[in-house]
């Protein structure tokens, strides 16, 4: 063992704090290097100059007003203890982590639960609405998914609707993406090519909304066309030149 | 043959040691508190509250924040009393909390420890008065010293200074030390090495001033 390995290491030996073995090879060369021996002596001397720092003595009037403040929060925290905050003090984190991540999981679940829910709901209004076939006796206008008592003659309660998308088969031979904008009378139904899904449209019945728009735009996919219905009365006041 | 006893000590001395179990009346009385009895917890206060703040004074230097420091110390050994388990060794227990409660009075500040000069808190009559036949000359030394050597503590980091306070001038083995500061005792050891090079650097620059001067 080198003196500079002995230096580095005599902090540690003054004090004690290394193995007996690697202390009694420091020792060995402390006995015939005069340098290490000296640089010891010195670590030695100032160990000892640190332990004579004093410590205060602390009067009975400041353990006193310590105590008192220890006591009086001691006081309140009992005071302000309820069943609620015993218990999660009980808790550990990993329990606290536990509980956060099932909360979370369940949030996530309720949220995909109303998701779907909205997006089931959602189809079946459009797929009323674009199947004209089911509901051409009762359909007064598109756009508008209007619900039908069951009597003849009942008043109908009308909803707008002004955008929809829907999930359909589509017919063969449209394989490619298009888009087809249409204007709709107030009387006149889109036809479709899709018969099979009308048989609950009997109860929809269009109200008297002004004229719709109605766009679709066939996907890539063939079985995915996007519904849009937009009120051809906003389109006008757009498409109107500035006359200033 | 030496090798293997060398690495049987040195695997000996890694064994971490049964924490000491309290005694029995101590051990009364932490159960007592711990159900809540106010008057049990007034007497651990009385029996550490020196302890507690020396600690906290020697790390952080002076009375004001040692004081504020060994409140929150108590109120923690209050809140946490009912997770320490009576084999356990209470000194060290609290050593913990006396360290993180410093640290992170440190670190709220936001600034270096500072601490106060000897002058400062024998005015405040916080030491024992020097007695009378004491010289002008001895006193003015001593007090010259004892402010170099807070200066000396002053330049240590908070890790550094917990470490050599607790075991230089507490008096704590390398491996309680290791468990007060939830450090590896290499690392405690590391640190201490280095304190105590930085102190020996500082008396040395300190004394040539002075001879200088």
């Amino acid at each position: 063992m080198n003196c500079r390995r002995i230096e580095q290491l005599l902090p540690l030996y003054v004090g004690g704090d290394l193995k007996s073995s690697l202390a009694t090879r420091i020792a060995s060369h402390l006995e015939w290097c005069g340098r290490c021996n000296w640089l010891a002596d010195d670590f030695r001397e100032s160990q000892s100059w640190l332990r004579s720092y004093e410590s205060p003595v602390f009067d009975e009037a400041f353990v006193g007003d310590l105590k008192h403040r220890v006591l009086g929060r001691v006081a309140e925290t009992r005071s302000r203890a309820s069943l609620l905050p015993s218990l999660i003090g009980q808790w550990n984190r990993r329990q606290v982590l536990a509980l956060a991540a099932t909360c979370f999981v369940v949030a996530g679940m309720l949220a995909l639960y109303f998701y779907q829910s909205r997006v089931r709901l959602n189809s079946n209004i459009v797929s009323r609405i674009s199947n004209p076939d089911a509901s051409v006796e009762t359909q007064e206008k598109p756009g508008v998914v209007t619900e039908a008592a069951s009597g003849a003659g009942s008043k109908a309660r009308q909803v707008p609707v002004r955008r929809h998308h829907s999930v359909k088969p589509q017919a063969a031979g449209s394989e490619i993406a298009s888009a087809q904008i249409e204007a709709h009378p107030a009387t006149e139904v889109v036809p479709h090519a899709n018969a099979e899904e009308s048989a609950n449209d009997s109860t929809d019945v269009p109200a008297d909304l002004p004229e719709m728009l109605r766009i679709e735009i066939q996907t890539s996919d063939p079985k995915i066309r996007i519904i849009w219905f937009a009120p051809k009365v906003a389109d006008s006041k757009l498409n109107k030149p500035a006359t200033d | 043959m030496p090798g293997e006893v060398a690495e049987i000590a040195l695997i000996t001395d890694n064994l971490g040691l049964p924490d000491k179990p309290a005694r029995g009346s101590e051990s009364e009385t932490f159960e007592r508190a711990k159900s809540g009895d106010v008057a049990a917890f007034e007497q651990i206060f009385d029996r550490y509250q020196r302890k507690v703040l020396l600690t906290a004074w020697r790390i952080l230097g002076n009375r004001e924040d040692a004081r504020d420091a060994a409140q929150e110390v108590f109120l923690r050994v209050y809140k946490y009393l009912g997770r320490f388990r009576s084999d356990q060794d209470f000194a060290a227990w609290l050593y913990r909390i006396i360290v993180n409660v410093c640290r992170d009075h440190v670190r709220k500040r936001g600034r270096r420890v500072q601490f106060t000069s000897y002058e400062a808190e024998h005015r405040q009559g916080s030491f024992d008065s020097i007695a009378s036949s004491e010289d002008v000359e001895a006193s003015l030394l001593r007090s010259q010293q004892q402010t170099m050597i807070a200066e000396a503590l002053d330049s240590l980091s908070v890790k550094e200074r917990a470490a050599i306070v607790l075991r230089d001038l507490e008096g704590l083995t390398t491996e309680e030390v290791a468990r007060a500061l939830g450090s590896s005792q290499a690392t405690v050891r590391s640190q201490i090495s280095t304190a105590r090079a930085k102190i020996k650097r500082f008396k040395d620059r300190a004394l040539n001033r002075t001879r200088r001067g």
